[in-house]
């Protein structure tokens, strides 16, 4: 599935620069989110894709407000999101509601005594909306995200859990929103209920022009939805890069590590090109030094315990952070 | 579900049933008093009568001052009843915003109230509420105040440490982004989600400011004479165990089968409002 790669607005819906979260004491810090940079144009949806622990959840987070930052900037349309005198409070207000959040478990997503109507309609009447136009926005929002609104007086626990993802869903859109953060907003539900969401994901993004910041662990599913993929491995994006060069055409040991992980339907077939790194993820409280990947690579060189490698450029779109592997696209020349 | 399968569920609960119902009966006896006693607890004394042992007119018989001990003890049910109720709004509305402020804001707001509760933790209740009632004097207002403030700290633990689990949920998050406030957050997202362990605390603590009542009224402090309070028909009658045994049986069993009713009813309420069990019940629907 491709995209038209048209973005009018040339500027960035948002900007997340050097973002670092610790967690702990400062002595000894986690550094959850270590120096990530990325950004999102209008209409577009960049994946973040990493094992569990890598911080892709944090980014999110903090990303929508919900995490404070140790240091870093986010800037949302232009503005910079953090509490500065820049900002008044109703103006964070009015911020806050652009940026929303579709999370992973529908079970605890939704308030469990509040029904249906309550869920959507209370955050569109704390907005403003008097109780008639909040009825109707909430049938309306039902409806798009194909619920029946006779059933707006039901509570969470009398959904499926595929349907309750199109609750929080349509919570998220009550106020629409210009990005969605959807933190693995797939990863619980059967592989058919996932295909059911990734569609409507993909429907109103092209109904809204809605950006996404899609977090999840599952490369089959960033697949089918996103326009650039950012590979997080310990708190640092690695690569990247356009999902069809990154799947066409990974550069760093981890993301074809991670692409040659994606199972094969055939269950005889075994793939040859699998990578297999034996190693857990190492510990965030003392990571390996220089490249935080080098205990698990499968193309370790001697240099890289010694300089943490940062971002390089391959291309216009493309980015690395692993030297030898710069090298050798160099000398290979453009692949 | 519907309302009758609700109804159904509610039923196989014993002990909710038992004591339920036997709260039902006291709460309507305490009610419809002047209906079912058929003498008035305090004005119908009359000393001919004295110390009559129970019979056809007087089925608990007669004190000390020849009035009837069964219409004391119906409108006993009153001031038994009325403690209960109101140290209980008083304790659980103490004990309820406290441990939202501490479990929400966590940090140093949690550590000056949990300091607080551990406090009143460790001073014997009965004891608190003796040095209340003294400085306060005797009387069934200043009762109410006393122990009103000295049993808040068990709904102030329980509504922290669920406020702890309850403010990590998902849905207080999504609230947050949408851009509710924190008051918002803590009295209409979080609180709905706390309220049955509350109202288990809740239940149970009832029946201790029962017998607290009891005992401070035993020992002088309480609803003074002649109004008719269980504790106070007891203390009243401990020289006439001997002689008159059914003025302290009866007033003993009424505190009795109310506490322990009380307490049935909140461990039935545990059962209903426990998650798990509701979750166990949910899923054993035929498919």
């Amino acid at each position: 599935m491709s995209k038209p790669d048209i973005f009018p607005n040339p500027l960035p819906l948002l900007s997340v620069k050097n973002l670092c979260v610790n967690f702990g004491s400062s002595a000894h810090p986690i550094r959850a989110v270590n120096d990530v940079s990325l950004s999102i144009r209008r209409g577009e949806t960049l994946a973040l894709v990493g094992e569990s622990g890598c911080g892709k959840t944090t980014t999110g987070m903090a990303v929508c407000g919900l995490q404070n930052l140790t240091s870093g900037s986010i800037s949302f349309d232009g503005k910079s999101l953090q509490d500065d005198a820049s900002m008044t409070h109703a103006e964070q207000f009015a911020y806050r509601k652009r940026i929303q959040i579709v999370f992973q478990d529908p079970n605890s997503s939704l308030n469990p005594r509040m029904n249906l109507a309550t869920t959507l309609e209370q955050p569109l009447r704390l907005h403003g909306a008097t109780k008639v136009e909040a009825q109707q926005r909430a049938d309306w929002l039902l409806e798009k995200v194909g619920l029946n609104p006779k059933h707006k007086n039901r509570f969470p626990h009398e959904f499926s859990g595929g349907q309750r993802q199109r609750i929080g869903i349509a919570r998220a859109l009550a106020l629409e929103p210009e990005l969605i953060i959807c933190d693995e907003a797939v990863s619980a539900l059967d592989v058919s209920v996932q295909a059911q969401i990734i569609n409507l994901l993909v429907d109103i993004q092209e109904e809204f022009g809605l950006s996404y910041l899609f977090i999840s662990h599952d490369l089959a599913v960033v697949e089918h939805i996103a326009d650039r993929i950012a590979v997080m491995y310990l708190g640092k994006i690695v690569e990247e890069a356009p999902w069809d060069k990154l799947f066409s055409n990974p550069q760093h040991p981890y993301t074809k590590t991670l692409l040659s992980a994606i199972p094969v339907p055939d269950p005889r077939r075994v793939r040859p090109d699998r990578i297999n790194i034996t190693s857990e993820i190492p510990n965030p409280i003392s990571p390996p030094s220089g490249c935080s990947f080098h205990p698990r690579c499968p193309a370790v060189m001697p240099q890289c315990n010694i300089d943490a490698p940062k971002l390089e450029a391959l291309s216009d779109t493309h980015f690395i952070a692993c030297p030898p592997a710069v090298k050798r696209h160099q000398a290979g020349g453009e692949a | 579900m519907n309302m009758h399968q609700r109804i159904l569920r509610l039923l196989r609960q014993k002990n909710l049933v038992i004591g339920g119902s036997f709260v039902a009966i006291i709460v309507l006896m305490a009610i419809f008093a002047p209906l079912i006693a058929p003498f008035d607890p305090v004005s119908d004394a009359d000393l001919m009568r004295s110390e009559m042992r129970p019979d056809g007119t007087f089925i608990f018989g007669t004190d000390t001052h020849g009035r009837d001990v069964f219409s004391r003890v119906v409108y006993g049910a009153r001031i038994s009843l009325s403690v209960g109720l109101i140290t209980q709004i008083i304790n659980t509305f103490i004990g309820v915003s406290l441990g939202l402020l501490a479990g929400y804001w966590g940090g140093k707001t949690d550590d000056m109230i949990m300091g607080l509760t551990n406090i009143m933790l460790s001073i014997p209740v009965v004891v608190f509420a003796l040095a209340i009632m003294a400085s306060l004097g005797p009387g069934l207002i200043n009762l109410y105040i006393a122990l009103g403030l000295t049993n808040w700290s068990y709904s102030c633990r329980i509504t922290r440490a669920q406020v702890l689990s309850a403010k990590k949920a998902d849905y207080v998050k999504a609230a947050h982004s949408l851009g509710y406030g924190h008051i918002r957050i803590m009295f209409g997202q979080i609180m709905p989600n706390i309220l049955g362990p509350v109202l288990v605390i809740t239940t149970l603590g009832a029946a201790e400011a029962i017998l607290l009542e009891a005992a401070l009224s035993f020992l002088g402090l309480g609803a003074q004479p002649p109004t008719p309070s269980w504790g106070g028909m007891l203390s009243s009658a401990r020289n006439q165990f001997f002689t008159a045994p059914w003025l302290s049986i009866f007033p003993g069993l009424a505190i009795f089968v109310t506490v322990l009713a009380l307490n049935l009813f909140g461990d039935g309420l545990r059962d209903i409002l426990d998650p798990r069990n509701k979750a166990k019940n949910v899923g054993s629907k035929p498919k």
